[in-house]
């Protein structure tokens, strides 16, 4: 691959070939799972709230880079990262596990099946994300008790709001990840 | 942009392998993550140690952004009430006058009470108090209602433990870490306490809703017990929560029951206490008249009186044992120890 030169200067490649993307600094590995890590513990404020409105910031942050590097992680990546977040929110290890791991098996499958991607298709993708998870976590939550209904409800403003912020952290991702690369 | 082909390694045998080991992990992951979760449904305590490290672990930042938050607070409420000192000091001289005579007839009624108290030989129920500390904060994105406290078991909590404040209930441990715990609010979905309505001592069921209010069913059949305003307190029965702790006010009646707000506004709180877990007395066998009360009941009643402050609580269960046997039973009792 020719690469023109800029000023003078020979422009970097980021990574010189696909196949060598087994072979990242560590730096570049890391970062991503520690932003996911931090987005968990952010969903628990300094206060308490009887309503949700604070967004699942640790689910978003992992769809925002599931979405931006599709090659980043595997699917099973979904069962560490949800269990943390869970076990970080006091609730047993299992639902964020199940939902987060599910999602990223349904994204592989879209990936496969569309050629093109673009702003508005990654955010049509988290919403379908959002809302599917979120209801799926409820279900089993709360599936085999009453309230179902009230649960869904009360959970909808803070469904609205991940589904707003996901271009923010999507475009932070992006930022993470230039400091990642050492660009 | 088209997305990266990076996922279809053409023709090499051992990537292709790893992509199919991957998917086959990831979904031994899920079947292994739903095995959790009935285990965590069967067996609700056994992941509370991990829960509590955690909540050590992570206790740092709530903390530090609660102390931020409370300082922001105190500084505000304090300019407010510097400016506010004139027209308050006067308003509460005021109300300092038109609630002196109620003040006097409180005194009589507790007096009274005290009185008729002795004459039931009744003990009083003493809250025997673990630790007094902070709520620091709560998981905001989840649908399970918790929230974080900076006690834990180096002070006494333990889980299962009530969390009272000063206005009522608040919910009950989690789960304990070396200094913080993890406490179930009321108003979470899983949270289901026997209450009675403070007027009339008529039994009920509390859930919570997991927005805010609670769901409260009657245990009785026939007419609704409700009123709009009425007072719910725990029932003590059961145990756990001790009896007579406010829990939340009727705020409308519907088909099955009513809807009850709670007590203590969880996002409004600051200090709260963690009481011990209330173990109730078996209730007072009705005796016949013509029976001499047994040797094993005369013994447990002189214990209790020798020792005032034992836990020991003789609660007559509202509408369960009538007031005449008891009143009969410890005047018999009274007239054979005299």
């Amino acid at each position: 691959m020719a690469l023109t030169p800029v000023n003078g200067h020979a422009v970097r490649p980021i990574i010189s070939q696909d196949q060598d993307l087994g072979f990242l600094p560590i730096r570049a590995k890391i970062t991503p799972i520690i932003m996911v890590l931090l987005a968990s513990l952010f969903e628990t404020g300094p206060f308490v709230s009887v309503l949700s409105l604070w967004p699942s910031l640790g689910f978003l942050t992992a769809l925002g880079w599931r979405l931006f590097r599709p090659e980043l992680w595997q699917a099973w990546m979904g069962l560490p990262l949800g269990m943390a977040n869970d076990i970080i929110n006091g609730q047993p290890p299992a639902v964020s596990m199940i939902t987060w791991t599910f999602c990223f098996l349904m994204m592989d499958i879209v990936d496969n099946r569309l050629v093109w991607r673009n702003y508005w298709q990654d955010w049509v993708l988290a919403t379908v994300a959002i809302l599917f998870c979120s209801l799926l976590a409820l279900l089993i939550t709360y599936g085999f008790k009453g309230h179902i209904g009230i649960e869904i409800v009360a959970d909808m403003p803070r469904i609205l709001v991940t589904i707003l912020l996901f271009p923010v952290i999507e475009f932070f991702c992006s930022v993470v990840d230039r400091w990642r690369l050492g660009l | 942009m088209a997305p990266p082909r990076l996922r279809n390694f053409g023709f090499s045998r051992r990537a292709q392998l790893g992509l199919f080991a991957s998917y086959v992990v990831a979904v031994g992951g899920i079947v292994a993550a739903l095995v959790m979760l009935i285990f965590a449904n069967l067996y609700p305590a056994s992941y509370n140690s991990v829960i509590g490290f955690v909540t050590d672990c992570t206790s740092p930042w709530p903390r530090f952004g609660h102390g931020v938050i409370s300082l922001f607070d105190n500084t505000r409420s304090n300019v407010g009430s510097y400016i506010n000192a004139g027209s308050e000091n006067i308003r509460l001289k005021k109300d300092l006058e038109k609630l002196h005579p109620d003040l006097v007839e409180l005194q009589l009624l507790k007096a009274d009470n005290n009185k008729l108290k002795r004459l039931l030989n009744l003990v009083e129920h003493t809250p025997e108090k673990v630790a007094v500390g902070h709520m620091i904060g709560s998981p905001l994105a989840t649908s399970h209602r918790t929230a974080i406290i900076d006690v834990g078991s180096l002070s006494g909590v333990a889980s299962g433990m009530p969390v009272l404040a000063s206005e009522g209930l608040v919910g009950r441990v989690l789960a304990t870490g070396h200094f913080s715990s993890r406490i179930l609010l009321l108003i979470d979905s899983s949270n289901t306490l026997p209450v009675k309505i403070a007027r009339s001592g008529v039994p009920a069921l509390a859930s919570g809703r997991g927005d805010g209010p609670l769901d409260v069913r009657p245990l009785i059949a026939g007419q609704s017990p409700f009123k709009l305003g009425d007072l719910l307190v725990t029932s003590g029965t059961g145990g756990i929560y001790p009896p007579d702790i406010p829990v939340a006010f009727v705020t409308s009646l519907n088909n099955d029951g009513a809807l009850a707000l709670p007590a203590v506004n969880p996002a409004s709180i600051d200090y709260i206490m963690v009481e011990k877990i209330f173990v109730p007395d078996a209730p007072p066998e009705p005796s016949l008249t013509d029976k001499q009360p047994s040797q094993k009941q005369l013994s447990r009643k002189k214990t209790a009186k020798n020792n005032p402050t034992a836990k020991a609580v003789t609660q007559p269960l509202a509408g369960q044992v009538p007031v005449n046997s008891v009143n009969k039973n410890s005047v018999s009792s009274a007239s054979q120890s005299e």
